[in-house]
């Protein structure tokens, strides 16, 4: 049995199950909407043989899980009998379960939850820049400012694409250079505070890993910072970026995951952004459907 | 030996622990700065810089800027998750009482349950269900003692599980519960500061002693000195989870085995200190002083 925990219609969510079906794997996916309606738990913490999930009075013992997606780990609650406050403490309850659940599943769970972070990791964190630049990658400039003036006062002086990324690690924005990038600046950096990062001049790269494969692709220089289908183009990986990515993705835990990248033109290579719960539809077709396999053999068992 | 450098205090002063923390530090004569962002939000500035792997900005709240390279231990108390001073937070390389990934372990208490055992202590027997009829074969297992609590770290009363509550077991769909076999003994709670060690032994007849006055019934605490094996295992414990301060939950079984529930990262010690008059706070402002 494969589970796959994640956002109503995710795309990488629904084409995991497919391949997976493909393959007389037998799938359960199940919604953060409908987490809490439809699994049925039965965890002996420390007993996995005495241990079961149920799905529609389906029956599985948590040793039989070979593998799971966490697409998201959230348990959004949707029961309107119940008062918000009784809905809120349900979720944060069936999601403390699936946090130390799905840290103990014998079975291949892509990615483990980390507690205490129920999205991207926000890289910035001291550990994490340590993994960054002992994979051998470098870390760009940067600032977090809780000043708008501050932000774009340091933009106008870089004179360089930057990317605003936000400390929730939600997805960046990418700003250029001019007055259409600095009103965006203002309209972002307004709100709420970000990091502003000094992209280097050279070349985009996006390496999406699934356990130690690694499919690398090219980032368009017109990029926005949300991708579009098919806009991550395949392009040959290096050995030694692989083995970078591949170091990376083993030290922080990362069983699948896109690292957006930008090599300089003295041939340095820097981590913009790290996402965990990448969307393989942004990879042209052949790439999309390398990863989706890669994720299947994982999960699934090759 | 002392560090010269600032203590940032990252609380709202409405907090006990926080101004006794605060108060801690003035008695020590120590430099630091509260920043309490429920008041002081509209005060505060904070710009920081990293380049080449070296941090260079300011934090300045009103009139008093520090400079980052300045700041020598940071105590973060009731901070909202993905606020900008945790970012900043994160990335320094000094000392944090505690610092925020390591606040995320007790958000799960059966994710901590591995921790826990691996330090040497006993842990109850439990089931993490919204199945009554898996919950009622565990009460039976448990020969009808068994308690209830939450599974999160949202706040829950612990209660003891009886025959009439079968009624309302239906309502367990709605809402996975972690059920405990009962472990009859005595209540300690322990406090770990750094390699400190200060324990508390609680005797109160509530289920929960933290709710003993709701009960109306008696609660008594004193401190206690820990076998040396156990507090080491507390060290240990405290270690693990990346806690410099620990509030951790023990109950000694009558054969003295002990028994570890929980290790809470963000522990109320002035409830304790307030009875028993260990000096933790004095311990956390020694800690947060230290080079």
């Amino acid at each position: 049995m494969v589970l796959i925990l994640s956002a109503r219609n995710d795309a990488c969510a629904v084409r995991l199950s497919e391949e997976l079906r493909h393959r007389h794997v037998p799938v359960w996916q199940l919604a953060d909407d409908e987490v809490l309606r439809r699994l049925g738990v039965g965890w002996r913490p420390g007993s996995p043989s005495e241990s079961f999930l149920e799905v529609d009075s389906c029956r599985a013992g948590l040793k039989d899980v070979r593998g799971v997606l966490v697409r998201s780990f959230e348990a959004l609650a949707a029961d309107p009998r119940m008062s918000p406050k009784d809905q809120r403490f349900a979720a944060f309850e069936m999601q403390a379960v699936l946090l130390g659940m799905l840290n103990e599943l014998p079975g291949r769970v892509v990615n483990r939850p980390v507690p205490g972070q129920t999205f991207r990791p926000a890289f910035r964190v001291r550990e994490n820049l340590r993994h960054i630049t002992s994979a051998g990658f470098r870390i760009p400039e940067t600032l977090v400012t809780t000043s708008v003036e501050h932000a774009e006062d340091t933009f106008v002086n870089w004179g360089t694409t930057c990317w605003a990324s936000w400390i929730t690690g939600e997805p960046p924005v990418v700003l250029q250079p001019g007055a259409e990038g600095e009103a965006r600046l203002r309209d972002e950096f307004a709100e709420r505070t970000a990091c502003l990062i000094r992209q280097p001049d050279g070349q985009g790269l996006e390496a999406v890993i699934v356990g130690d494969q690694v499919n690398l692709g090219t980032r368009a220089a017109s990029w926005t910072g949300r991708f579009n289908a098919g806009q991550i183009r395949s392009t040959e990986v290096e050995e030694d970026l692989r083995d970078c990515c591949i170091a990376l993705g083993r030290s922080l835990g990362l069983l699948f995951a896109r690292f957006s990248l930008q090599r300089d033109r003295a041939g340095g290579v820097y981590v913009m952004d790290i996402d965990t719960y990448p969307d393989p539809s942004a990879c042209e077709a052949d790439m999309e459907k390398a990863i989706i396999c890669q994720l299947a053999d994982i999960v699934g068992g090759s | 030996m002392t560090s010269k450098g600032v203590v940032i205090v990252l609380g709202p002063l409405a907090d006990p622990v926080t101004a006794y923390v605060c108060t801690r530090l003035f008695a020590r004569g120590a430099d630091f700065m509260l920043v309490d962002l429920r008041q002081d939000r509209h005060l505060l500035e904070i710009r920081w810089t990293a380049k080449e792997g070296c941090l260079s900005g300011f934090i300045r709240n009103g009139s008093r800027t520090v400079a980052i390279e300045d700041v020598s231990s940071v105590f973060v108390r009731q901070v909202e998750p993905y606020d900008i001073v945790l970012a900043l937070a994160d990335c320094l390389p000094v000392t944090f009482v505690n610092s925020v990934p390591s606040f995320g372990s007790n958000s799960s208490k059966p994710f901590q349950r591995n921790a826990i055992e691996r330090n040497g202590f006993h842990v109850p027997k439990t089931l993490v269900t919204n199945d009554p009829v898996e919950a009622r074969k565990f009460w039976d297992e448990c020969g009808g003692r068994v308690i209830r609590k939450s599974v999160s770290d949202q706040m829950s009363i612990v209660r003891g599980v009886r025959g009439e509550d079968f009624e309302r077991l239906a309502l367990l769909r709605n809402c996975p519960t972690q059920f405990q076999e009962y472990i009859a003994g005595i209540e300690i709670r322990v406090h770990t500061v750094g390699e400190r060690v200060f324990a508390t032994e609680i005797t109160s007849g509530a289920m929960d002693y933290r709710y003993a006055e709701r009960e109306r019934v008696p609660r008594r605490m004193r401190a206690v000195q820990l076998p040396t094996e156990v507090a080491d295992q507390c060290r240990h414990l405290a270690s693990d989870l990346g806690l410099l301060l620990s509030g951790i939950d023990l109950r000694r079984d009558p054969e003295g085995s002990y028994y570890c529930w929980e290790a809470n990262p963000m522990p109320g010690f002035t409830f304790f200190e307030n009875s028993t008059g260990q000096r933790m706070g004095d311990a956390v402002a020694e800690l947060l002083c230290r080079v």
